[in-house]
């Protein structure tokens, strides 16, 4: 179990990450609004050492308050034995968590959850009286878990949406940042508008992310600067800058832009920080291939998932036949998954110029044998958008 | 000669290069090591009944060219180019080549020689680290990415060895013109027509894919032979057509494969055997084979050490002894020597059995060298 100390919008994107939670929220106000929106809440001030005692030692604690109230909570918690994880307000000032010897320090929400995941991992939940009765689809597992296995009377049954839990049931989990990109991949989109973006490729922009019930922000390029509101302040920034602070801001999933010509330095500076829509104008997304030409497929895979979620089928080509031990991951999803049995550039090529409204490819492209110039025409072409990961 | 004794000839080599393999197998020695063997053998050293014919000239040399095509098509670009020893490996090869030469310059002999010394046989290196399963570590992948770029080199350097004029070295360089040209248009034709492509790739009984291969070999082959530069060059230029357009695609290549060392490749080594004369070689011979394998040894070892500060002293100088091992392209250098008039008849027994003796101790010596049980990178 996580005991989460932290207030409004922050508690309740940790919480929505986390598979067993509950928040300890001093601010009624926030409290209230949380625990409106169905998370377990405390409005209690958990610098009380009374209110920490109420808890299993065993529980994992995240600090996400203010650096002054946590580092005061953690002088409590390490007291009664607690194992804190703290995010701190202010990078700059951790050493305050330091000097209290709390050794997790994260400075964002996300380092915060693949520090307590370690990327996957597998843990198990006991199903009590209360989600008796009810299907695997109505469990809410959080959005970086998914439910793996059920076993039930010495017997592993293998999950599936309209499974009835009974009390005593154990959950198999597994989270991790993957399992979060599966579900709900993108919150924030941001649109690097160009001035020869067109109205079709915009709509495009928006259809996703509606799609994905996210946000989408934009960025417009003015010159060789884009005009954007970041941090609360207008400004004029190049794209390496634009980039570097979105980074650093950690709201951001998915950069939907359009590439007119081929620019390796651009694409791999947006890529390797965040997956990369090139738009291409399509209305809807009714043909989807995942072309699997990177030797670490996940990310593919779990965007082709994601994909097929929100979406529908989705086609996924293995380019290398090593890949098929990857098989497993597609079991859930509605996937129709093939493998490339002659040449896997030409396989590929055949494919994509089958017609397709999206390919999700890898710009690491060091599986399968897809030549960089082909590659190239592969996201530049005007009939498919691309999605581009690193 | 009369037609039956020609099919004899053509059955005995046929039933030699059936037994090879398996023989070689048992006695753990490359199959080539064998067939030239069996070829001296049944050759004019011996038993003298491997008659020369028409037939058996022209397999023999699309055995050759059918070597130097598959030799082309083995040249794997992408881990060259994505080596982070590339510029190590050429400045290796560089030196490998200029001490080659100051030995041929020294010793009195021509150029030709020190080509072959610094050639190295790929499948034999490559099928050693296999053995040893440190063929994906980073020194295994350095020992594949040398061999490679000394087998493409050497190939290259071997055709243009030949030429003589400048007429001939503006047509050399004419055909790898036609060569860029043939892989810009390779690739346009794989993304405008990549159904019809895809055929090369299936397993159609109208085996359109070796239909195409062979006839891209042949193509460049006559363009070759029509421009006066050596055949070999137009086989082994066709070959790197294909791997660096297509970048793989196992069943073609495992057709084209079944075809070269299934039937016409062992024919061209039986019969180049066969036409070795081990007397002719003499005691001159076996001084010339000697000095060659301690020169070999020597040209591989010393620019090798380059390698000591990433690896140590006791690999980088296993990996020259490895280097070192000659094979098939050695053996192809011969036979084109030897009809050029650039080596003589004794020479060309000499540098033969000079490379069944390097096949066979280079390896070892490598096996012997090479630690084991140290870590597997410094």
């Amino acid at each position: 179990m996580y005991i989460l100390i932290s207030t409004g919008d922050k508690a309740a994107r940790i919480a929505s990450k986390l598979p067993d939670c509950i928040i300890v929220d001093r601010n009624p106000d926030s409290a209230k609004k949380l625990a409106e929106k169905g998370f377990e809440v405390l409005n209690e001030d958990a610098s009380n050492p009374e209110v920490l005692a109420r808890f299993d030692t065993e529980s994992k604690m995240i600090l996400a308050d203010e650096d002054e109230f946590n580092v005061k909570v953690a002088k409590v918690a390490k007291l009664l034995g607690f194992e804190v994880f703290a995010v701190a307000e202010n990078e700059e000032r951790c050493w305050i968590y330091e000097s209290e010897g709390i050794s997790k320090i994260c400075g964002s929400v996300e380092s915060l959850i693949s520090t307590i995941f370690e990327k996957n991992r597998y843990f198990e939940i006991k199903v009590g009286e209360e989600m008796d009765g009810m299907t695997l689809k109505e469990y809410d597992a959080g959005e970086d878990c998914m439910v793996i296995s059920v076993f039930r009377d010495g017997k592993v049954l293998q999950p599936f949406p309209e499974l009835e839990l009974k009390a005593g049931d154990t959950l198999g989990l597994v989270c991790g940042e993957h399992v979060r990109l599966t579900k709900n991949p993108f919150d924030n989109i941001l649109l690097l508008k160009s001035e020869e973006m067109s109205e079709r490729e915009i709509r495009e922009a928006k259809m996703v992310a509606e799609r994905f019930e996210a946000s989408l922000i934009v960025f417009e390029k003015v010159g060789d600067a884009y005009a954007c509101v970041l941090e609360g302040r207008s400004d004029s920034v190049s794209l390496e800058e634009a980039v570097k602070i979105l980074k650093k801001s950690d709201e951001f999933d998915l950069i939907a832009t359009t590439l007119k010509e081929k620019n390796e330095d651009v694409l791999k500076l947006l890529v390797s920080n965040f997956p990369t829509l090139v738009l291409s104008g399509r209305g809807d997304y009714r043909k989807i291939l995942a072309l699997v030409n990177n030797s670490n497929p996940d990310s593919i895979i779990n965007i082709a998932k994601a994909f097929s979620r929100f979406f529908g089928r989705v086609k996924v080509l293995l380019l290398d036949e090593e890949q098929i031990k990857h098989f497993s991951k597609f079991t859930e999803t509605d996937l129709e998954v093939e493998v490339s049995t002659g040449n896997p550039m030409v396989d590929a090529v055949r494919e994509f110029k089958s017609g397709y409204d999206l390919a999700i490819l890898s710009l690491t492209n060091d599986a399968g044998n897809i030549d960089r110039d082909i590659l190239w025409k592969i996201i530049l072409d005007k009939e498919t958008s691309v999605l581009v990961v690193e | 000669m009369s037609e039956a004794e020609q099919f004899t000839t053509i059955a005995l080599i046929s039933v030699i290069a059936f037994i090879s393999p398996i023989i070689a197998e048992k006695i753990r020695v490359p199959a080539v090591v064998l067939e030239i063997t069996l070829g001296m053998v049944f050759g004019v050293s011996f038993l003298n009944v491997i008659y020369s014919s028409g037939w058996l000239s022209f397999l023999s040399l699309f055995g050759l060219i059918f070597l130097m095509f598959l030799a082309g098509l083995e040249i794997d670009a992408e881990t060259v180019l994505r080596s982070g020893h590339l510029k190590k490996v050429v400045v290796f090869f560089a030196l490998s080549l200029s001490l080659s030469a100051a030995f041929t310059i020294l010793a009195g002999l021509s150029l030709f020689y020190a080509i072959i010394l610094t050639n190295v046989a790929v499948g034999v290196v490559v099928s050693v680290l296999r053995e040893i399963g440190i063929e994906k570590e980073d020194f295994g992948q350095l020992n594949i990415v040398a061999a490679l770029v000394s087998d493409f080199s050497t190939m290259f350097l071997l055709s243009i060895y030949f030429l003589t004029g400048y007429l001939q070295i503006a047509f050399a360089f004419a055909i790898i013109l036609v060569f860029l040209a043939a892989y810009r248009f390779g690739k346009l034709v794989i993304w405008y027509f990549p159904e019809f492509i895809s055929k090369w790739f299936s397993d159609e009984p109208s085996e359109i894919g070796v239909r195409g291969s062979l006839a891209i070999m042949i193509l460049f082959v006559g363009l070759s032979s029509f421009l006066g530069v050596e055949a070999i060059l137009g086989a082994f230029l066709a070959g790197v057509l294909l791997s660096i357009t297509f970048r793989g695609g196992k069943k073609l290549y495992d057709k084209l494969y079944g075809m070269g060392f299934g039937f016409f490749i062992p024919i061209f080594f039986i019969k180049t055997g066969s036409e070795l004369n081990i007397a002719q070689a003499g005691v001159v011979g076996l001084g010339l084979i000697l000095l060659l394998l301690a020169v070999s040894f020597v040209v591989k070892a010393i620019p090798s050490l380059i390698f000591v500060p990433n690896f140590g002293l006791r690999r980088a100088v296993s990996m020259g002894f490895l280097q070192s091992t000659k094979l098939s392209l050695t053996i192809a250098g011969v036979a084109i020597g030897v009809t050029s008039g650039v080596i003589s008849e004794p020479e060309a027994a000499a540098l033969v059995t000079f490379t069944i003796v390097s096949c066979l101790l280079s390896p070892t010596l490598f096996r012997l060298l090479y630690p084991r049980y140290l870590p597997k990178t410094r």
